[in-house]
């Protein structure tokens, strides 16, 4: 199921690296940099497109991209950073 | 998903000459007449719509922008100042909005509410109606205000209370605090007051007296807050042309907040992202930071921790590494604060 940032948010990317701003909880969070490549991907990519170029730029397998992009999933839907869409 | 580190992401964006903060004066409009107010005029003579604001937003996205205030003037003053303030958020950025509150009606207060401001920051003049209205030379201001603040704090807004210290309202401090602290507000005092932004220097004449911020110093310095700057050799004096991009209510572009003696360009002749990196005079802004953090160094003391803004000065003496009786008057009584507090 494809991912859309929760609505509260603010973010950006500081020289490459992610900074997630929750206006709800007034949090502020790191990301680290594979956590910042799939949240900027995240609007316009669903979870296969972004496991593969988070592969392709980390050069890691296919495989661990795949349950690295899931785990961030479901910690993005445990801290409602994230809603399916 | 740690918390994030403030500081390293700072030095970060200095590298990157990413303007993180942005400040957009949405109008020149005001409905008040604040004595000493920066700003030349209270109109606007060809404003940006809420279209080319749109557009300016969605460059400030495009070079990393991550927090906008949002002030003029009275930016509420805009008519299109709500559809503005929600194409910040379409665009996942962060926002606060200076205003005077008078505008805030119970529709604009639960806009507000939804569109989750960082922080609504409203200027508080004087304890009294009689101190704050002859600031702003505006008969009912004060309640106008105080009007405002309830509809914000009613709708369950963010509110910041704050006050330029001068000469019309430092007697009146601890009466401000304790109105303050009786409703549980965070709350700022600043003893800054600029030239106008075309270099006007008449509001310089409300400035605190010495005594004045004294007395603010040694009420905030329990608390942790007395002025400082954190410098280091090589470093910078603060983000004026890498981290700070300000657009005025006519689209010119700025190196920072108070640096207004030349625009890096105009967003209706270029866009801002097209703008801001190769701009030559954003480059030059960013040489003085470097050498005003060599020059307050230098003269060593109490000046070497002490904030110094270019711009100020520039507009002040015409020198950006100028540093004036009024800036060494202010580090003298910080370090005597800190000394003998």
């Amino acid at each position: 199921m494809p991912l859309r940032m929760a609505k509260d948010l603010a973010w950006q990317l500081v020289d490459g690296e992610g900074v997630i701003v929750d206006l709800e909880r007034r949090l502020v969070i790191g990301l680290n940099p594979t956590a910042s490549l799939i949240w900027s991907l995240l609007k316009d990519h669903d979870e296969a497109a972004i496991a593969a170029k988070v592969a392709a730029r980390f050069d890691v397998a296919p495989e661990a991209a795949q349950t690295d992009v899931r785990e961030f999933f479901e910690a993005l839907k445990a801290r409602g950073l994230a809603v399916e869409s | 998903m740690p918390e994030r580190d403030s500081g390293r992401l700072n030095r970060r964006a200095l590298k990157a000459a990413q303007p993180l903060a942005a400040l957009v004066e949405l109008t020149y409009r005001c409905n008040w007449r604040c004595v000493f107010c920066y700003n030349p005029r209270h109109h606007d003579r060809h404003g940006l719509d809420a279209r080319e604001w749109s557009e300016v937003i969605a460059d400030l996205r495009e070079l990393g922008t991550l927090n906008i205030t949002v002030t003029g003037g009275e930016p509420l003053a805009h008519p299109e100042a709500l559809e503005i303030l929600a194409a910040i958020r379409e665009r996942a950025l962060t926002f606060r909005l200076f205003t005077n509150g008078a505008l805030v009606t119970e529709a604009v207060a639960k806009r507000l509410f939804t569109l989750k401001p960082v922080a609504v920051e409203l200027s508080l003049h004087g304890s009294t109606a009689a101190i704050h209205d002859a600031a702003t030379a505006t008969p009912g201001s004060f309640d106008a205000m105080m009007r405002g603040l309830d509809r914000l704090l009613e709708n369950g807004v963010p509110v910041l209370l704050k006050t330029p210290l001068t000469r019309l309202n430092e007697q009146d401090l601890d009466a401000m605090i304790g109105l303050v602290e009786s409703r549980g507000l965070p709350y700022t005092v600043d003893p800054t007051i600029t030239p106008r932004d075309d270099g006007d220097l008449s509001p310089l004449a409300f400035r605190a007296s010495p005594e004045g911020i004294e007395r603010l110093y040694r009420r905030v310095a329990p608390l942790g807050k007395l002025p400082i700057a954190r410098r280091e050799a090589g470093g910078v004096n603060c983000g004026l042309g890498r981290t700070t991009v300000a657009v005025d209510p006519e689209g010119n572009v700025y190196p920072c907040p108070q640096w207004r003696k030349t625009a890096l360009g105009n967003v209706r002749a270029t866009r801002l992202r097209d703008l801001w990196h190769p701009s030559p005079e954003r480059q030059r802004a960013a040489a003085v930071a470097i050498a005003a953090n060599d020059r307050m160094l230098s003269e060593g003391g109490a000046l070497a921790d002490f904030p110094f803004c270019p711009a100020v000065a520039l507009e002040r003496s015409g020198d950006p590494l100028h540093i004036d009786d009024l800036t060494r008057t202010q580090a003298d009584i910080a370090e005597r604060v800190r000394s003998t507090p």
